[in-house]
Formats: structure tokens, C-alpha cells, sequence
């Protein structure tokens, strides 16, 4: 009877562990689903930017933007802490750029380009960084 | 010994301690000064990076500074950071080919200047034009190793530098982005020349992927472009994508300073 429980018990850690595996399967793959959705929105607003549609550009940054203040992830706070000024830096530039006669083109947008490729190498670090 | 292995994750961005205590890192592109997009990076700033990222030494040369044609100004800022600095820099002069350029490549020869940094889109000229041939020829002369920018704004640049080269077979060239733009076509032209080096900075992580995966080792230097790429993030993503795709510990050396040390080591 005792061996039986004992059993039971392990049967009931077991469970546990699954579900703790299952839970931080899920965890991991919200964390790549953001990351996922932050650099497709970014190269969607460089391939934008390269083309001069800038109001699409700074469409998608805001996307971005909004996506990073919503990730919702402790262990990612400190990258988001780097990328979102970053994104915000970008929109001030280009809301800049479009304020003046003569438009500037990407080319001349070294530091929004630097940016936008920065955000997305940490995108694909952390995405490379499993837990 | 796979060097990954000694990752950990006690910095923002988890640069390896090993990678620091053991490796000596020299970044091959940094800036102080303005540029005309406003940026700016003031030396004490500079200085702080480095030695927070633990970057023993940088080639450091001016923006696209717009307060004279010749960067005599600029340039100037320049030499006074290296003498205040000796050890920490490896000093370059910008030049821009449109201007009266022969004095100033001659005042910065005279003051020990190491090599020098050309922007074909912001200075507006073409690789192979004559005034930049002219700059060329000079600095095979004087031995002076030249950074330039093959980034956005640029086409078919393997074709032109393979003729530069041709044609002044002994100058050494930096190509500051690594030729992004026209990647694998410079790859297959270039990579296996000795006096041609691949410069990591601002670049996509996926471009450094492919140069990691290219190029000989002995042709890579990293780079940060530092104000608009931070040196952490640089660094980051080299070392990452080194150990990705399985690089030695003895070629990563090579890359983050040993390349470099060849060719400006005292």
C-alpha cells in the first residue's frame, strides 16, 4: 500500500515536470514569436525607408515600438530597454528628414540605418540564445 | 578547446569574460568629432567605450565633418586625441578627393599619421576616378593603409577594387562594411588577397554570418563604426556569430586584433 503511494507520488512528479517543460516550451516560444514579430516589422520599415515611403517606415517603427513595450518577458527587459529609444531615435530622424525641401535618401541616413540593422542583430542573437 | 563554452551571461549583453580576459580587441572604426547628420562622439566618450568593452586600441578618424573641405579641422582633432593617446590609437586622416587634398595628405604624412579614411558617397566620387587613383598611388608610396566605406550608395564594387588593386598592388585596403553591397562578388574577387580586409561594423548579422563563413579569417578585422553602432552590440554579434558557425579561438583573435596588429603593430 505504502509502495503503491510512493508510486502515486512519483507519478505526480513527474506530471509536474512535464507540465513545468510544457509551461517553459510556451514561455520560449511567446519570447521567439516577439522577437519574430519585432524584426519582421523593422526590415519592413528599412526595406519602406530604402524606397522613400517614409510615413509606412515610421508606421511599422510605431508597430515595433508598441511590441517591444509589450513584451512582456523579465529576462528580455534590458534588451528592450536598448532597442525601443532606438526605434523612437529612428522615427525623430525620420520625421526630420521629411520636414526638409530636399529629402534625404537612405543614403544619408547612416544613423537610422545603424539602428534598424542593430535592432535587428539583437533580434536574431536573442533568438538564437535558447533557454 | 571550443571556446563558447566559457559564455556567460552576466553582462547586458553577455560577452563572454573569457572572450575579454584573454583576447585582446582592437576596433578597426571609430569616429570623434560632428557629422554633418548631426551625430557627434567626443573623445572622453570614445575613451570610455573603450575601456568598458575593454577595446585596447581603435584606428580612429574623423566624420563627415562639414566645417572645411579638406578636413584639416577634423583631422587635426584627430592628431591632438593621439598624442594625448598614443597607445590607444591608431590614427587615419580623412581626405576628400575634391578638395585641394595634396597639402593636407602631406602636413598629416609629416605628423606620423598611420593611414587614411576615404567616403566615396558623402565626398561624392567614384572608386576608380582619377582623383581618388591619384590618393591611391600616394599612399602605396607612403605605405599607408586606407579605410573605405563600401556601404549603401555604392554598386559593383568588387570590379573597381579589383582594378584599384591591380593597379597599386601594394596598397592595403580596409574595406570599411565589408563591401555589404556587392558582398559575394567582392568574396570571390578580393577575399584572397593579403592586403585586403574585410571590416565588420554596421553591418546585418546575417552579412557577418556570410563573411564569417567566406572569407578567410586572415582577412577579417572588426569594427564597431562607433557613434552609430555601440561597441557592445559589435562585439556581440561577431562573437556570436563566430562561435555559430564553429570558429577557432586562435582565428577569432586573428580577427578582433591580429590582422590589425600586422599591419600597425610598432
Amino acid at each position: 500500500m505504502i509502495k503503491s503511494l510512493k508510486n502515486l507520488e512519483g507519478v505526480k512528479n513527474i506530471e509536474e515536470l512535464i507540465q513545468d517543460i510544457i509551461n517553459s516550451r510556451r514561455k520560449e516560444n511567446i519570447r521567439l514569436i516577439h522577437y519574430l514579430r519585432l524584426y519582421t516589422d523593422i526590415t519592413s520599415a528599412y526595406e519602406d525607408l530604402y524606397v522613400k515611403h517614409r510615413d509606412q517606415a515610421i508606421y511599422y517603427l510605431n508597430k515595433a515600438k508598441r511590441s517591444g513595450k509589450d513584451f512582456d518577458i523579465k529576462k528580455e527587459e534590458k534588451f528592450m530597454e536598448k532597442i525601443i529609444p532606438m526605434i523612437e531615435e529612428s522615427i525623430v530622424l525620420i520625421k526630420k528628414a521629411k520636414r526638409k525641401k530636399k529629402k534625404p535618401s537612405i543614403h544619408q541616413m547612416h544613423r537610422v540605418k545603424a539602428n534598424l540593422l542593430t535592432i535587428q542583430g539583437i533580434c536574431v542573437i536573442r533568438m538564437l540564445k535558447r533557454s | 578547446m571550443k571556446w563558447s563554452k566559457y559564455f556567460v551571461a552576466d553582462r547586458a549583453f553577455e560577452i563572454s569574460t573569457w572572450v575579454f580576459e584573454n583576447l585582446e580587441i582592437w576596433d578597426s572604426h571609430t569616429h570623434i568629432g560632428f557629422d554633418k547628420d548631426e551625430m557627434n562622439m567626443s573623445l572622453k566618450d570614445l575613451l570610455k567605450n573603450m575601456k568598458k568593452y575593454n577595446i585596447k586600441k581603435s584606428i580612429l578618424f574623423p566624420l563627415n565633418d562639414t566645417r572645411d573641405q579638406t578636413f584639416n579641422i577634423a583631422n587635426d582633432e584627430i592628431y591632438a586625441a593621439y598624442k594625448k593617446h598614443p597607445k590607444k590609437f591608431i590614427h587615419f586622416f580623412r581626405l576628400n578627393p575634391h578638395s585641394k587634398w595634396k597639402d593636407e595628405f602631406n602636413l598629416r604624412v609629416e605628423q606620423g599619421f598611420r593611414g587614411i579614411k576615404l567616403h566615396p558617397r558623402t565626398q561624392n566620387f567614384d572608386l576608380d576616378s582619377a582623383s581618388a587613383m591619384q590618393i591611391y598611388e600616394k599612399a602605396e608610396e607612403k605605405n599607408l593603409p586606407i579605410l573605405i566605406h563600401t556601404d549603401r550608395g555604392l554598386n559593383e564594387i568588387g570590379d573597381k577594387i579589383e582594378a584599384v588593386i591591380k593597379e597599386y598592388p601594394k596598397l592595403k585596403l580596409i574595406l570599411g562594411h565589408a563591401a555589404f553591397v556587392d558582398m559575394d562578388h567582392t568574396i570571390r574577387k578580393l577575399s584572397r588577397s593579403k592586403n585586403i580586409y574585410f571590416e565588420t561594423s554596421a553591418i546585418a548579422v546575417f552579412d557577418i554570418f556570410d563573411i564569417l563563413q567566406k572569407v578567410e579569417p586572415y582577412s577579417i578585422v572588426y569594427g564597431s563604426d562607433i557613434p552609430y553602432v555601440d561597441m557592445e552590440y559589435s562585439l556581440e554579434s561577431i562573437i556570436h556569430i563566430a562561435d555559430a558557425v564553429n570558429i577557432s579561438m586562435k582565428n577569432l583573435q586573428k580577427m578582433l586584433s591580429g590582422n590589425l596588429r600586422k599591419w600597425f603593430d610598432d
